[in-house]
């Protein structure tokens, strides 16, 4: 590969040399950096205290809202005395199983509306 | 006990990189003082403009901050931040273009009185040419690279980077053609 450079602009580059001062930039450049460093440990500590907070605050409430959905999504529509059955048919035979084909069909039906 | 400013002035760069990268401020920017020079320059080259060139260089070394803990070869600390550089720099002129367009057919009123003028006309010259275009100048006409080292060191194919080179040569001489016909008349009067 040819590495040829252009006579006129090798002299016009060889004489225009830059003069760059340092003039605080090291400063500026820390400063930036320490304002980062700052930023980063507050963010860190508000997400801690926001952590605490929603324990202190949310976690019971929370954990018995989850447990009694999840009973109630769980619940049997029909009582099936075989287990087997009782545990192949679980995943339709409860309240989840009921919202999630009605949503289907929701769905369906819905599509062939706007079609 | 902390280190003051200039307590690694004298260090090996592998040593204060390595300290830097441990989370040493001092240590980075006592790497800051080292290679600020060299980053301005060449941001100063690719963009024309003074105030960008360090708002650029600033970044770069933030983002350098931030990722040095990353940085496997100490010794490659040089070549590692010129590549961080060059990132930063053609992230800026793609975004930057997208915003302005592409290569305008725009022009430059030259100055040409002394070698500070020949600097800036030479800058607001730079600062026409696309993005990869500027930087594959200033690094073969101003860090002397070779193609194949700005090709390796960009990620651009060999061939574009020559082909770079060549338009940009060829517009820089365009929108500089006054220092030709300077040329030409110092060489009759000769």
């Amino acid at each position: 590969m040819s590495d040829e450079r252009d006579p006129v602009l090798e002299t016009l580059f060889a004489e225009s040399k830059i003069e760059v001062s340092e003039n605080g930039f090291s400063d500026q450049v820390m400063a930036g950096v320490e304002k980062r460093r700052r930023n980063v440990l507050l963010g860190r500590i508000g997400l801690v205290a926001l952590l605490v907070v929603f324990e202190f605050l949310l976690s019971g409430p929370l954990q018995q809202s989850a447990g009694a959905m999840a009973q109630a999504l769980s619940t049997s529509l029909i009582e099936i005395e075989t287990g087997w059955l009782a545990d192949v048919l679980a995943p339709l035979n409860s309240v989840a199983g009921l919202i999630g084909v009605s949503l289907v069909g929701v769905h369906s039906l819905y599509r062939k509306i706007v079609r | 006990m902390p280190a003051t400013p200039g307590y690694y002035a004298e260090g090996p760069e592998a040593l204060v990189v390595s300290l830097a990268a441990k989370g040493d401020r001092t240590a980075f920017a006592e790497l800051v003082r080292r290679r600020q020079g060299w980053i301005r320059t060449l941001m100063r080259r690719c963009s024309g403009d003074p105030a960008l060139a360090d708002d650029l260089s600033q970044q770069v070394f933030l983002r350098a901050w931030r990722k040095i803990s990353q940085l496997k070869d100490m010794d490659k600390f040089g070549s590692w931040l010129k590549q961080m550089a060059i990132n930063e720099w053609l992230q800026f002129k793609r975004k930057n273009d997208a915003l302005r367009g592409a290569e305008g057919e725009a022009s430059i009123t030259l100055a040409r009185h002394d070698t500070t003028a020949i600097g800036m006309d030479l800058d607001s010259a730079m600062a026409l040419l696309p993005g990869p275009v500027s930087l594959c100048i200033a690094l073969s006409y101003h860090e002397r690279m070779t193609h194949d080292e700005i090709a390796e060191l960009t990620s651009i194919q060999p061939g574009t980077v020559k082909s770079h080179i060549r338009r940009g040569s060829q517009r820089l001489r365009e929108l500089l053609v006054a220092y030709d016909e300077t040329k030409e008349l110092e060489e009759t009067h000769e």
